[in-house]
């Protein structure tokens, strides 16, 4: 033995205690923290996400979503049909996350994805919703500053385009962080056309501004446009369904 | 590379019973001190983990007496029955040691009084850094004071046990 | 030696209960029941027998047909689970202009990690498992070992209490194997350590509980002690029948 071992032995002679920890108690005790450490570590609320999730959005993706604010407003000029019009649409970028899910199954990374606290798709929504929360800012900040009425209504107006966008992203992210949504992605999917479909079908025909005819035929165009997305997003859907199939036929 | 709970629990255990000699209070303490770390910090998984809880224990240990000094120095004078060892640990349900030590004289008791002998602070020392395991860097930050002076008083408190030992008789090459 | 802790640790548990997992014209798993606590399984059983896909039921990749899997009472289910999660699969892909420390730093968004806590834990891991000259380097440019070693990095980036590894093994050269028998060993001191393998000297020497599956069903599980001699032998002896 060593002087140290020896040493130490001497002084345990003293040092351990004449009574021992509770066992049942210390048990108790120590699974609690764990299974605390494991609450408290994920408590992941939903700010505390995007505010970790934010740090990771490349600085080439901030640019662009300045980049297509400002592109919707110089296209729309702050008509409120008009972007209504982009609205709708904006929402179906949902399914952007899509490709990116696909490109990542091809590449053998679903596996792992599967056993994360976060699935690919809510990181994309939380990252998205950032993005679109960045636009909405940059609106307000400019009607605070600038203040006269064009430019508040302008901004105002273009918030709105921003509206059925922010409202998919924040609804699919929470979808997908439940244990339901996970398992069934089509949830975000049917939650984004749900969205474009109420803002095509409700606000426009309400909105105050007198809406001629071209307007309306461009609106049959969108409704089959969306129809279209909607077929070719059920047929991805289901192939992504038919991959926990695929995955148990590599088990043997 | 983890945070060994389970044995740090103990260690933290064995440092506050030395302090209190009341297994129930022992006992809340050590949990109170991990409670409030990780209420303040969240996870336990930090270099200061270790040190961290010991200052909060010491401290909690410390309240607990409002100034009396613990009870480390009380007990230190007290004549203790000198109970075995193995004895204490088999009624606990622990497993019992092998005896290794050469001189069947050895007992508690000529400890306890060799260690009598030492200050405080040598006492500290011994029975965070031989007996825990702490490290010098850690009980730097415990005690409040720098590491190359734990190396030094580490040093010079190891030679004063051992040549309080010998006055009780317990030679050897230590 | 530590004199007091000496009980094996239950305050970490993974409970599997009556899980089985059925397919139209095969039961992968049937009716396995097996709790572990701190310290290193070992999985043993030929391909086949069901280890992945009862390792892939412990991750959440599949979901069992019955029974439950529960951590600490925590379901597999929950977010909560999955952050205390490290899982190595037998094989596993990268984007093909990942770096490695790409690969790193996408999964530790993944698992939901604060950037910077990310970026200074994957400069550790890839430090431990001897990646760190490379860490620039694409990843397919990486060797099968290499992979391996990336992927056993990734499955500890968020400090696991429950590191599930499907043959993490194979396909490593000797002098690895030892490195990794090491870290393992060094793991299963704080960690639930869940390790699969055809190959038994794998576990012989680190395994304290070892799991044997044939056909899906949970063979024999116990303690394994070196006192208990050749492991290999009851293993090929209990197979036989």
């Amino acid at each position: 033995m060593t002087t140290e071992a020896k040493n130490r032995e001497l002084l345990l002679l003293f040092f351990e205690p004449d009574e021992m920890p509770n066992p049942a108690k210390k048990e108790a005790f120590l699974k609690n923290v764990m299974t605390g450490q494991i609450t408290r570590a994920t408590k992941i609320t939903l700010d505390r996400m995007l505010l970790i999730q934010a740090k990771y959005i490349r600085k080439t993706a901030w640019l662009a979503a300045l980049m297509i604010l400002l592109a919707a407003a110089l296209i729309t000029k702050g008509s409120p049909n008009g972007v209504l019009q982009i609205a709708a649409l904006t929402s179906l970028l949902a399914f952007v996350t899509e490709i990116e899910t696909r490109r990542s199954y091809a590449y053998g990374m679903a596996e792992l994805e599967m056993t994360t606290p976060f699935s690919l798709r809510s990181i994309r929504y939380a990252r998205f919703l950032i993005l679109g929360l960045l636009d909405l800012s940059v609106l307000t900040g400019i009607a605070l500053f600038i203040r006269n009425y064009i430019t508040i209504s302008a901004m105002l107006t273009l918030s709105c385009l921003l509206l059925p966008f922010l409202l998919t992203m924040a609804g699919a992210l929470l979808l997908e962080r439940t244990a339901f949504g996970r398992s069934h992605p089509y949830g975000s999917g049917v939650l984004a056309l749900l969205i474009a479909a109420g803002t095509e079908g409700f606000l426009i025909p309400n909105s105050t501004a007198a809406i001629p005819l071209v307007v309306h035929g461009f609106g049959w165009v969108l409704e089959l446009a969306a129809v279209f997305l909607l077929v070719t997003v059920i047929a991805l859907f289901c192939t992504n369904v038919k991959r926990e199939e695929e995955m148990t036929a590599i088990w043997n | 590379m983890s945070f060994d709970i389970s044995m740090q629990y103990d260690r933290l255990y064995r440092y506050c019973y030395y302090h209190t000699h009341n297994r129930i209070l022992a006992q809340d303490i050590v949990q109170e001190a991990f409670t409030r770390y990780i209420e303040r910090y969240g996870s336990l998984d930090d270099k200061n983990a270790v040190p961290y809880l010991y200052v909060i224990a010491r401290n909690l240990c410390i309240d607990h007496y409002r100034g009396q000094g613990t009870q480390a120095e009380k007990y230190l004078q007290e004549q203790t029955y000198v109970e075995d060892l193995n004895v204490r640990r088999s009624e606990a349900g622990y497993s019992v040691v092998e005896d290794n030590t050469q001189n069947t004289l050895i007992t508690k008791l000529s400890i306890q009084r060799a260690l009598s002998r030492l200050s405080e602070e040598e006492r500290e020392l011994l029975l965070l850094i031989s007996v825990n395991e702490v490290s010098a860097r850690e009980a730097g930050m415990i005690l409040g004071i720098s590491r190359f002076a734990i190396y030094r008083r580490l040093r010079l408190a190891q030679k004063h046990f051992r040549t309080e030992l010998g006055k009780e008789g317990i030679d050897g090459d230590y | 030696m530590e004199l007091m802790t000496e009980r094996t640790s239950r305050h970490m548990e993974l409970r599997i209960d009556r899980v089985s997992k059925q397919y139209r014209n095969k039961i992968a798993v049937d009716r396995l029941s097996a709790t572990l606590h701190a310290g290193v399984t070992g999985l043993l059983g030929a391909n086949g027998a069901g280890k992945t896909t009862l390792m892939r039921m412990i991750c959440g990749v599949l979901t069992p047909t019955s029974g439950e899997i529960t951590y600490n009472g925590v379901p597999v289910s929950e977010e909560r689970y999955r952050s205390v999660l490290g899982y190595l699969p037998q094989e596993f892909g990268c984007y093909p202009e990942f770096s490695g420390r790409d690969f790193l730093l996408y999964f530790a968004a993944l698992k939901g990690m604060p950037r910077n806590e990310a970026e200074i834990r994957s400069e550790e891991l890839l430090e431990t498992v001897g990646l760190a000259d490379v860490s620039k380097k694409r990843v397919r440019t990486y060797s099968g070992g290499m992979k391996q070693r990336l992927g056993i990095a990734q499955a500890l980036l968020n400090r696991p209490q429950m590191l599930i590894l499907d043959e993490p093994t194979s396909g490593l050269d000797p002098m690895e194997r030892v490195r990794f028998r090491e870290l393992i060993g060094e793991l299963g001191k704080t960690c639930i350590v869940l390790l699969s393998t055809h190959i038994v000297s794998d576990v012989e020497h680190i395994a304290d509980h070892i799991l044997m599956m044939k056909n899906g069903q949970l063979l024999w599980q116990g303690e394994w002690k070196e006192s208990d001699g050749s492991l290999e032998e009851f293993y090929l002896r209990e197979f036989r029948e």
